[in-house]
Formats: structure tokens, sequence, C-alpha cells
């Protein structure tokens, strides 16, 4: 019996198609798994990103201003707001040029976020501020807080280049968002933009967030 | 242009000082209670709901707050006041009632928030004036600006006082009129 010429070419092509298909699995399933990158802004960052308020914080760990912002205004933003997932509050880095140590507090910052530390970190770089200001020992601060494996992983990230970035591409965001001192708030919420700069106290702030979540 | 003109060179400063002053009032009193986030002079911007409103002068609280002058009750009440009393002084000034007294009223707020002003750039905050909505940086242009603001105002609150001391243009004979 003579097969058609069509059966026959389609049975030709249909098994080089099914050959390369499973060829190409078999690459896939081979290939190295490459993972994402670190997200450096998410490491330093408080609560769910799908909070309904985000607060973004340009901020320098050698000003004054900023560590009273910390102590008394933010640290309750946390408590309160942060924890019950209302509001993602975000670190930006903008050391000031006149701070002379605000840079090297910034890599150390970042260094702690890469290993899961932030949060202890800026509690110490706050804390101790008055002793670091003077003499740069930004170390001697952080070892209250850190465990020595961990102080040792910081300094390992610290040496290298690879923070440098970025602290640049926050400096950038905030350059573009005419930030020119710290500490400035940038309150976003259902794609309106509220920028605050400087102090703002608690009981004010709380305020605000709640007229903006009866919404 | 006669003296007794009714658009004599006072006269006509003293109008343009109050439509100016008026509509300065009445931008800062809308910019400030607007939604935020919409853009001004459009429709959205003039959906002011209740909620709107609470959202709006909570954020010029924060605003306020940011001057680190004013305790919390301060404060508020200043939030919940300001804008209103800013577009009844606006409309007043257009009304053209109590003229002398209003703009008098409008020379002390101006000075008043010029001098909270440059006591705060003396003091190196550079805050967000809050003068006309929100993002608007305190700095040397918002300074001046604000400087020309009050000086206008106070010319015209001492234009406004000396042409009520005359009597008025249509009142006083004419000079050429003809003699009865």
């Amino acid at each position: 019996m003579k097969v058609p010429r069509v059966f026959t070419l389609v049975l030709v092509v249909g098994s080089l198609a099914l050959a390369l298909n499973l060829a190409g699995q078999a690459k896939v399933r081979h290939a190295k798994v490459v993972a994402p990158p670190p997200d450096p802004t998410a490491m330093k960052a408080y609560g769910s990103k799908t909070a309904p308020i985000t607060m973004e914080v340009f901020s320098d760990y050698q000003c004054p201003a900023c560590r009273a912002f910390y102590q008394d205004t933010l640290r309750l933003v946390i408590e309160n707001y942060v924890n019950s997932g209302k509001v993602y509050l975000v670190h930006r880095d903008f050391p000031l040029p006149v701070h002379a140590y605000s840079r090297q507090a910034a890599r150390y910052a970042n260094a702690a976020a890469r290993i899961g530390r932030f949060d202890k970190a800026e509690e110490a770089l706050f804390a101790k501020q008055d002793s670091w200001d003077k003499d740069g020992n930004l170390e001697g601060a952080l070892s209250s807080m850190l465990k020595p494996a961990e102080m040792a992983k910081v300094r390992q990230l610290v040496t290298g280049k690879e923070l440098d970035a970025g602290i640049e591409k926050d400096m950038a965001e905030g350059n573009s968002l005419h930030v020119t001192q710290t500490p400035t708030s940038i309150i976003i919420f259902r794609g309106q933009t509220f920028p605050v700069g400087g102090l703002v106290s608690y009981p004010v702030l709380r305020q605000f967030f709640d007229q903006l979540l009866k919404q | 242009m006669r003296e007794t003109s009714p658009l004599n060179f006072q006269r006509t400063l003293l109008l343009l000082g109050r439509l100016a002053l008026a509509v300065v009032f009445l931008y800062a009193a809308y910019a400030k209670l607007s939604p935020a986030g919409s853009k001004l002079f459009t429709i959205s911007s003039l959906r002011v709901s209740a909620g709107t409103l609470g959202i709006s002068i909570s954020f010029f609280a924060v605003q306020i707050d940011s001057f680190r002058l004013l305790p919390l009750w301060a404060v508020n009440a200043l939030a919940h006041t300001l804008p209103f009393l800013e577009l009844l002084l606006g409309l007043l000034l257009l009304a053209r009632w109590q003229l002398r007294w209003v703009s008098g009223f409008a020379s002390l707020l101006l000075l008043g928030f010029f001098s909270v002003m440059v006591r705060t750039y003396a003091k190196g905050l550079e805050i967000n004036c809050g003068c006309f909505g929100p993002g608007e940086a305190l700095g040397v242009k918002t300074l001046l600006r604000d400087g020309l603001l009050a000086a206008l105002a106070i010319t015209t609150t001492v234009i406004a006082f000396r042409a009520k001391r005359g009597p008025h243009p249509w009142a006083a004979p004419l000079e050429d009129a003809p003699a009865k």
C-alpha cells in the first residue's frame, strides 16, 4: 500500500520538532541558575511593599537632625505604622559633603544591610553619633550591636567598592527630587507625592497618616 | 490727568495693589486647600471634599511643624484657620470692604510670615515654605518674593489711608466749572 507523501512529510517534520523541543528543555535544565542581584533598596527598608503609604527618608548618619528624626519620630512610625502594614519605610542615603564621615557611615550601614542587619546598624550609628562624629570610629559604634562574625563580614564588604553604587543611586534619586537637606521625607500615597523637608514630630505625622488612611 | 480724576496715580496704585494682594491671598488659600497632587487650575483641583480637605490641612500642619516654632496645639490651630483666613482676606480685598483695615491686617500677616521665614532661613533650615502649596523650598527666591509682597501690602495700606483723608474725586468741584 502506497503511504501518502503528505503523511510522510508531516511525520518527519513532527519528529524533528519534537527532537528540537526535547533538546531545548535539556539545555534549560542544565543551564546555570543565576540569582538576581540583591536589591539595595529593599535591604534598607522596613515593612511590606504592599503597604498603602510609602515613606522614603533621605538621611545622613552624621546629621543631628536626622538622628533626632530617627529617634523621636521614625522609631514610633515603625512601631505603630510599619509593623501593622500601613507604611513601607525606605531609607535612602544622602551623605552631605560637610560631614566628614557620613559617606563611610553609609557604607557601613549598606554593608550591614547586605547581611540583614540594617536595623541594628542604623540604631547603633545614630545612638553613638556623638562619639564617632569626632573621631570617625564607626566600627567601635557598630561593634556594640553586631556580633564579631557579622562585623568581619561588614568590614570585608566595606573595603570593596560595590557599596558605592547603591549610595550614588540614592543620591541621584534625591537630586532628581530636589532634595537639598537632610532629613527629607517623600511620602507617597496612591500616586500622590508629599515632600517634607526637615524634622516633623510624631503626633503631627500620625495625624497626616491617619487622614491618608481614611481614604 | 487731574488730581480729581477718578483714575489718578494714587488711585490706580491702590486698585492694582488691592487686586494683586487679593489674587495672592486667593491663590495661597486655593493652593493649600486643593487636593494634593492635582494640577492647579484644573477640574480635579476643584473637587474638594471633606476627605481631600482633611489631607490638605493635615499636610499643611506637617509643613508648619517643620519650622519647629510652635507647639502641637498651635500647629493644628494655624493649619485649620490660616487657609480660610487667606480666602476671606482675598475676597474682602476683592470686594474692597473696609479696605484700610483689611489691607492693614494683610500687611501684618505678610510681615509675620516674612519674619518667620527669615529667622528659619538664618537658622539654616532649608524646609518647604508651604506658602503656595507643597513642595516649595524655602530659599532666597521665596524670601525675596514674600518680602516684595509684604512691601506691596504696606504700600497699599498707606495709600488706602491717605486716599481716605481727602474728599472723593467725584464730590470735589471741578477747577474750570462755569460759575453760576
